[in-house]
């Protein structure tokens, strides 16, 4: 058995080494990038410089508009997200604790709709979008954004509702709550980190989301951060990664170590919202 | 304030069919009365409190505090729970975690706006009649057992309720301190003079704490009546059996001229009994007596029913001995705490103490 | 005992309030779309021409256009080798993070990291990574020796491809990883210590007790990334632009191609095939489902 353990011990070593590299290389390659003055440093003839200056074009530029994009990011994702946790804690209330018809016809509904390809829905939402003028507004973004997580968030929030006993709604109504007081004074405050998981949840998969906004925006005003990098091309030909990687590293550094604070939540919200379908 | 069913029926619709958990149950309870409601699991006990505070819907029937109606479906009213201004204690005490002790007390004058001051002093003068006031700051989750209960009382007395809902608020808690706040709890209640129902599985409670019993079974009402009352005299061998620990004995026998026979063994009735017998023209029926009317003697007499002890089973002040008759195994108990298994003993029976019912009914009035 | 399943009748009306604003965007923002986009294929519907009513015409065209069957052969492709390349990678990673070795929490909080970085920005890093003069992969090559010459990543069919390939899977593998992570942690340990005790073996516990123990967990997990990944559109945009000569167009880019390019008809046709090819996997999927839990 000895030697078994021993074979199994190097394999979850090397794993556990190839899972570390897997998952940062590609990430520290960014930050290298982003601080080094030549894009080529890994060429033996070319010496790393440290440089903070691809940051502070990234960041002041005129031209590149990276400061916008990413205030138009966050604003998006949070009133999304925000809109989007409000909207699903309303249903799941509703699914976990009140009898309604065709319960389970409105959760396969939802289910169903969450598989619908971005794809087949854009060419219309860009109709939809035009027709009322909201192209290139933040709010072109939100509203698609809000039903696009809504599925995710209701699925996290119904495991979380689940599981507060019925008796403190009884007690909430008894003590002479309507039905979303109980929601608002009870429920919210006792699934508290449950909420804040999936509004979480919801605000990254907003932040990092591209097809609906490369169709429904047109510049700067509110064009998000993944757009504007994927679109940033420089102006002579030569591609400035520099720049891009800086772009990049200020944008993902942000979210990465709100996703390493928060990681065990965010797993738990995850796997819950996975394993639920 | 009183509270009326009328001819109160509950249905539920449930996957596997419908369920009536409550039958046609109709009963008044007086103003200021401790009511409890008393029945095996199923029974629908739970139901008829929640009907009452108003978290369920009647099906059919009328529930009335003080005249007004609160539930009525052929009239089409229904005062929901927030607005009938009863109050309710619930098994799991359902305190709000994440508020202190003093916010959940609070919590429902919050809700009616009371403003600051007033919610305050109140909250205080209800912590000092529970006994609370050195854990207001403290959370549910740092509380004993006891201490929730207190709290989940305090809050539900903190409205000053017309009537107070209990549902076995006393199961969670360890033997000692349920005859503790079973003392206080009727302590309380009188002082209060609140219209109260409490529902509980356990007799005992229902024996000490009720002014009367609604015994229930299956959804309907079985017996109603003080505990003196269902304790000499239950309607049923349901109720003769539920009410009064040990359980009372019941076993068929042949009816005589006033006498019972059973296995060649007849036992002699007094005239007032006779004629009970008598009356109810049966071949056989069923007897009770209760271990406590019977008792155990070490040396025989005319009169007296022969038997070999089985069990015996200490019970501290006294033992509970199974003792195999004519008539099968008996319960009685014995102070003398003399006797061993396969021992012969006497039982004498107090004879004024013996119930007859009838044999077929064997669980229904 | 309370009966659980009894609910007041009073519920219905607040039912209704709660559910009403999810029914709404659901609705208006997801159906209503698709329902435009089933439409508008049975449109000639270009920027510059007047709307107008072909029926199935844009069907046929598709069905005549080489490069949608170019596209819809690369995305099945690209489905059939990155979906069983991830999972399975996945499960190496789940496995190795389920055991116990020092500093495993944060190995296992480092599989988050490609999750929370968006596709657009990974794309481009690999733009990077894969470039033909100074990009990591080439570099890498050269370090170790495998190749005489630098890899034009970008510009081959097969090497876009292959580089697509890494891009997904950076992504996704770790993603996978965590789900089957939490299956993996779900299996009771007694089991194994019970399987030790009868001298199964490494491979013996792996292939009788975890892999049965995690087929529901796989499967959805094969089913949801088999959808995703048929709908591949951000670093295929990012990274190869769909080239090298349409080469990696994958079913989303050609049908965006389309929208950009003002042809909204002949666009959404492409994506209602997209949307049918997702839809009966999902049903099949849901009538696996329902038929097992019947069972």
């Amino acid at each position: 058995m000895t030697k078994e353990e021993r074979i199994k011990k190097l394999v979850v070593g090397a794993g556990a080494v190839f899972t570390l590299l897997f998952c940062l290389s590609p990430f520290f390659y960014m930050i290298l990038t982003a601080l080094s003055r030549h894009t080529d440093f890994l060429r033996p003839e070319t010496h790393y410089v440290v440089t903070f200056s691809h940051i502070h074009t990234v960041l002041t530029s005129q031209s590149i508009h990276f400061p916008a994009h990413l205030r138009n990011s966050v604003v998006v994702s949070l009133a999304s997200a925000g809109v989007a946790v409000f909207t699903a804690s309303l249903a799941a209330y509703a699914v976990t604790r009140l009898a309604f018809p065709l319960k389970t016809f409105f959760m396969l509904f939802v289910l169903a709709l969450s598989m619908f390809p971005e794809i087949s829905l854009v060419g219309y939402l860009f109709t939809i979008m035009s027709g009322l003028g909201w192209i290139n507004t933040l709010q072109t973004l939100v509203f698609p954004y809000v039903a696009w997580t809504l599925p995710l968030c209701l699925w996290i929030l119904v495991s979380y509702f689940s599981q507060i006993p019925e008796d403190l709604d009884r007690a909430g109504l008894m003590d002479g709550c309507s039905r979303f007081g109980v929601l608002r004074k009870i429920i919210f405050p006792v699934a508290a980190p449950g909420v804040f998981s999936t509004g979480l949840l919801a605000f990254i998969v907003a932040f990092n989301e591209f097809l609906f906004a490369l169709m429904l925006t047109t510049d700067h005003s509110a064009r998000t951060v993944p757009v504007g990098i994927a679109l940033f091309q420089g102006l002579h030909g030569e591609t400035p990664w520099g720049e891009i990687m800086a772009a990049a590293t200020v944008t993902t550094i942000p979210v990465v170590l709100v996703a390493l604070i928060f990681q065990r939540r965010i797993m738990r919200g995850l796997t819950r919202g996975a394993v639920k379908a | 304030m009183n509270i009326t069913f009328d001819s109160c029926a509950k249905r539920f619709v449930t996957r596997k069919g419908e369920f009536e958990a409550i039958r046609g149950i109709d009963l008044e309870v007086e103003e200021g009365e401790f009511l409890v409601i008393l029945g095996p699991s199923g029974c629908g006990k739970s139901t008829l409190l929640n009907l009452a505070a108003g978290l369920e819907k009647l099906s059919r029937g009328e529930i009335r505090f003080g005249g007004e109606v609160m539930d009525s479906p052929e009239k089409r009213l229904f005062v929901p729970a927030r607005d009938r201004n009863v109050a309710m204690v619930f098994q799991s005490y359902a305190l709000y975690p994440h508020l202190n002790v003093f916010r959940n007390i609070s919590f429902p004058l919050e809700v009616a706006r009371k403003d600051k001051a007033k919610r305050s002093k109140t909250v205080i003068e209800v912590a000092g009649l529970l006994n609370i006031s050195g854990i207001l700051e403290h959370k549910p989750g740092e509380l004993s057992g006891g201490q929730r209960q207190r709290v989940a009382i305090a809050r539900a007395l903190v409205r000053k309720p017309r009537a107070f809902l209990l549902d076995e608020p006393l199961s969670n808690l360890d033997v000692q301190l349920r005859v503790e706040t079973r003392t206080e709890l009727k302590r309380l209640q009188r002082k209060l003079s609140i219209t109260t129902l409490y529902v509980t599985h356990d007799q005992t409670e229902a024996m000490t704490l009720g002014d009367r019993i609604a015994l229930l079974k299956d959804g309907m009402l079985v017996q109603l009546g003080t505990p003196r009352q269902m304790y000499d005299a239950p309607g049923t061998p349901f109720a003769a059996s539920f009410i009064g620990s040990p359980p009372m004995n019941l076993f068929p026998a042949a009816v005589r001229r006033a006498a019972i026979a059973s296995g060649g063994t007849t036992l002699g009735l007094p005239p007032e009994r006779a004629k009970v017998l008598e009356r109810m023209r049966k071949e056989r029926v069923l007897v009770g007596i209760r271990p406590e009317h019977l008792a155990v003697r070490r040396e025989g007499e005319r009169g007296l029913l022969e038997g070999v002890v089985k069990v015996v089973e200490p019970l501290g002040r006294e033992d509970l001995l199974r003792v195999d008759t004519a008539f099968g195994e008996l319960a009685a108990l014995s102070s003398e705490g003399r006797f061993e298994a396969d021992q012969k003993v006497w039982l004498s029976i107090e004879a004024q103490r013996i119930h007859f019912f009838e044999l077929e009914s064997s669980s229904w009035s | 005992m309370p009966v659980k399943q009894n609910r007041s009748e009073g519920d219905r009306a607040d039912a209704f309030g709660f559910m009403f604003p999810i029914l709404f965007f659901m609705s208006a923002l997801i159906m209503v779309p698709v329902l435009g986009t089933l439409a508008d294929s049975l449109y000639r519907d270009v920027t510059y021409l007047p709307r107008k009513f072909i029926g199935l015409e844009n069907y046929l065209a598709l069905a005549n256009d080489p490069a949608f069957w170019k596209s819809l052969r690369f995305t099945f492709l690209f489905v059939a080798v990155s979906v069983p390349i991830e999972v399975c990678l996945g499960l190496c990673m789940a496995m190795v993070v389920n055991e116990a070795f020092p500093f495993r929490g944060f190995v296992r909080a480092t599989l988050l990291i490609p999750w929370a970085v968006p596709m657009a920005v990974s794309g481009r890093v690999f733009e990077l990574i894969f470039n033909y003069s100074y990009g990591a992969a080439n570099f890498l090559l050269h370090v170790f020796d495998l190749s005489r010459e630098p890899v034009n990543w970008l510009g081959s069919e097969i090497g876009a491809f292959a580089a697509l390939v890494v891009t997904d899977a950076w992504k996704t593998t770790p993603f996978a990883a965590i789900i089957l992570l939490a299956g993996l942690s779900s299996i009771p340990g007694e089991l194994y210590e019970q399987a030790k005790i009868d001298r199964a073996s490494l491979v013996q516990r792996f292939f009788r007790l975890t892999l049965p123990m995690l087929k529901p967990v796989l499967i959805v997990a094969f089913l949801f990334r088999t959808i995703q990944a048929l709908q591949i559109f951000d670093y295929i945009y990012v990274l190869t632009g769909g080239g090298p000569g349409g080469s990696t167009t994958s079913l989303s880019l050609f049908a965006y191609n389309h929208f950009a390019s003002g042809d909204f008809g002949y666009g959404s046709a492409a994506s209602v095939i997209l949307f049918l090819i997702a839809m009966s996997l999902s049903t099949f999927y849901l009538a696996g489902g329902a038929v097992r839990r019947t069972l």
